[in-house]
């Protein structure tokens, strides 16, 4: 490697990491503006903008399935400005950063059914990813997401088009999870124009890739795959039988994310099947996994599935002493004060013996919604 | 009843010099069935008591004991000794069974070990596959639904099960 090559990708570390350190300190703060407040502090300090992408990127992507306008929001913030002074040797770089914006802003006007201007979104952020050359992986992303807005457009043949154009690269660029979700994709937009042999032939082609690959983690994503529509489908006994394939899978490679959703899977099975307590473990798993990951709002939101199922099992002896329980790992991980009263306000509810399901249902929300606001108060109780 | 016994009426029956004949004719039963017990066949307690009384008996071996009484409670020793030796067979084929029972789950634990640590395969996927395929119109809808969720990456955080969000917004907003 050159040393101008070198030189630049330790300018590239120094950048991004001096761009994240500023906007972590101060990305609180801003989350709790509102969004044209936001919006003007992000225009008065450009410089925050590269690394607010860099810290909202994870969180956005989870955040849509639940908050899809609050992720559009702020994607339409982080995408409205140029990310300040980047020297030009970092342009790709932050063209990069720009275009993962771009993208996650197309996918949430998409989540929200506002395909024309999601569609309008991933061509900004394939415009961007052309000008600079990029990591092909980043441009399959973008392009599984436009499939999907032009599939919603009723363009199904360029839909299809454009995610076979995808796939491969992310298969090639050892992508499992992101791959078998393309496929899966690709398997739902033929099985909705009513190509059902093709939709299926899909999923066979993926598993035999899998099997001829010997690639172990392609088939433990497809079996959790195949295990949630086997688990849609009523199929429970199918769905645990995938779902072991894969946990066994990402335990061996000490997967502590992945781990973590099958076991919110089995959950769902186990509920499914009426058994609460089966169900209680795998959320206290799913909570420790998660924990082990360090998303303490992720494994929070376990916690709050694992109270509300204690209170409908009548285990309330149990919920009274959760305060060691369930509320020390979050303590001993120093998730901050504000997040924490939520627990206290339950132990209280609890002890006055006046805890019901409306409390839990006010702290899951709190919970979900967390990430996208770091500093907000625990509604319920401001509310006392 | 249990093997001593035949061969016990049948060396009383000798020592009496009497015939398998003349004791049943004694005894008020059929030669035959005298004949079944002194084969070890499995006859009535009330024959068997018949025969005691004929033999002028007032002892029986009966499972593994030599049962001793006078003849007014014979009856009551011989049926106690019975039910406690139907009992004591029974209780002998559950600890047979249960260990059996112990080794069969033994073998059934390492058996559902090795199937999860074997897991499914690429076929039981072609198999899921197959079988999405060949569903009947109606449920076309519904599995279209679960391959779509299936492709979607959730997020970790469950959707609420008691109430949506909404809900709870609204019923905040009411307070």
């Amino acid at each position: 490697m050159s040393d101008d090559r070198v030189n630049n990708l330790t300018d590239l570390e120094r950048w991004l990491r001096g761009t994240r350190a500023e906007a972590e300190r101060v990305l609180a703060d801003l989350l709790d503006l509102p969004g044209p407040d936001l919006q003007r502090e992000l225009s008065r300090r450009p410089e925050l903008r590269a690394g607010a992408i860099q810290l909202l990127l994870p969180l956005l992507a989870e955040g849509r399935a639940i908050q899809p306008q609050r992720v559009c929001e702020l994607t339409a913030v982080l995408v409205a400005g140029t990310l300040g002074p980047v020297p030009s040797a970092l342009a790709p770089a932050a063209v990069s950063l720009h275009g993962k914006a771009w993208t996650e802003h197309a996918a949430a006007l998409s989540a929200l059914g506002r395909y024309t201007e999601a569609f309008e979104a991933i061509d900004a952020a394939l415009e961007l990813f052309r000008r600079e050359p990029q990591v092909p992986s980043q441009i399959a992303d973008a392009e599984v997401v436009q499939a999907e807005i032009l599939h919603a457009l009723g363009r199904r043949t360029e839909a299809l088009r454009t995610i076979r154009r995808a796939t491969p690269v992310l298969l090639q660029h050892g992508e499992a999870q992101r791959y078998a979700e393309a496929r899966m994709a690709e398997s739902w937009m033929l099985w909705d124009a009513g190509n059902r042999a093709a939709a299926t032939e899909v999923l066979k082609t993926v598993s035999d890739e899998a099997e001829v690959r010997g690639d172990r983690m392609l088939l433990a994503h497809m079996s959790n795959k195949i295990g949630v529509v086997e688990l849609r489908r009523g199929n429970i006994g199918s769905a645990v039988n995938f779902f072991d394939t894969a946990l066994n899978t990402f335990t061996e490679a000490e997967l502590t994310r992945e781990t973590a959703f099958v076991h919110r899977n089995y959950a769902e099975a186990f509920l499914a099947r009426k058994n609460e307590v089966r169900a209680l473990f795998e959320y206290y798993a799913m909570r420790d996994d998660l924990l082990a990951d360090g998303d303490l709002t992720g494994a929070a939101c376990a916690s709050v599935e694992i109270v509300d199922l204690l209170f409908l099992l009548g285990q309330h002896s149990e919920l009274l002493g959760f305060g060691t329980n369930l509320v020390a790992p979050f303590v001993r991980a120093n998730m901050p004060p504000n997040a924490l009263r939520p627990w206290t306000y339950l132990i209280e509810r609890a002890n006055a013996g006046e805890l019901t399901r409306d409390d839990i249902a006010d702290v899951r929300t709190y919970f979900q919604e967390l990430p996208l606001r770091p500093k907000a108060v625990f509604v319920a109780e401001a509310e006392r | 009843m249990f093997e001593p016994l035949p061969a016990f009426i049948r060396l009383r029956r000798i020592q009496r010099n009497l015939t398998q004949d003349r004791l049943a004719r004694l005894a008020g039963v059929s030669r035959q069935q005298l004949a079944m017990l002194e084969e070890g066949k499995n006859v009535s307690l009330a024959f068997l008591l018949k025969v005691a009384k004929a033999l002028e008996v007032t002892e029986l071996p009966v499972a593994g004991l030599s049962l001793r009484a006078a003849p007014v409670d014979l009856v009551r020793t011989v049926h106690a000794a019975d039910v406690v030796a139907r009992l004591r067979q029974s209780a002998q084929q559950w600890a047979t069974a249960a260990g059996e029972l112990e080794e069969v789950s033994a073998s059934l634990d390492a058996l559902i070990d090795a199937a999860r640590a074997a897991g499914v395969s690429g076929r039981d996927i072609v198999r899921a596959a197959q079988h999405l395929e060949s569903l009947p119109a109606s449920e076309a809808h519904a599995a279209g639904e679960a391959l779509r969720s299936a492709a979607r990456s959730e997020p970790v955080a469950p959707a609420a099960r008691s109430k949506p969000v909404a809900a709870a917004a609204a019923r905040r907003q009411r307070r």
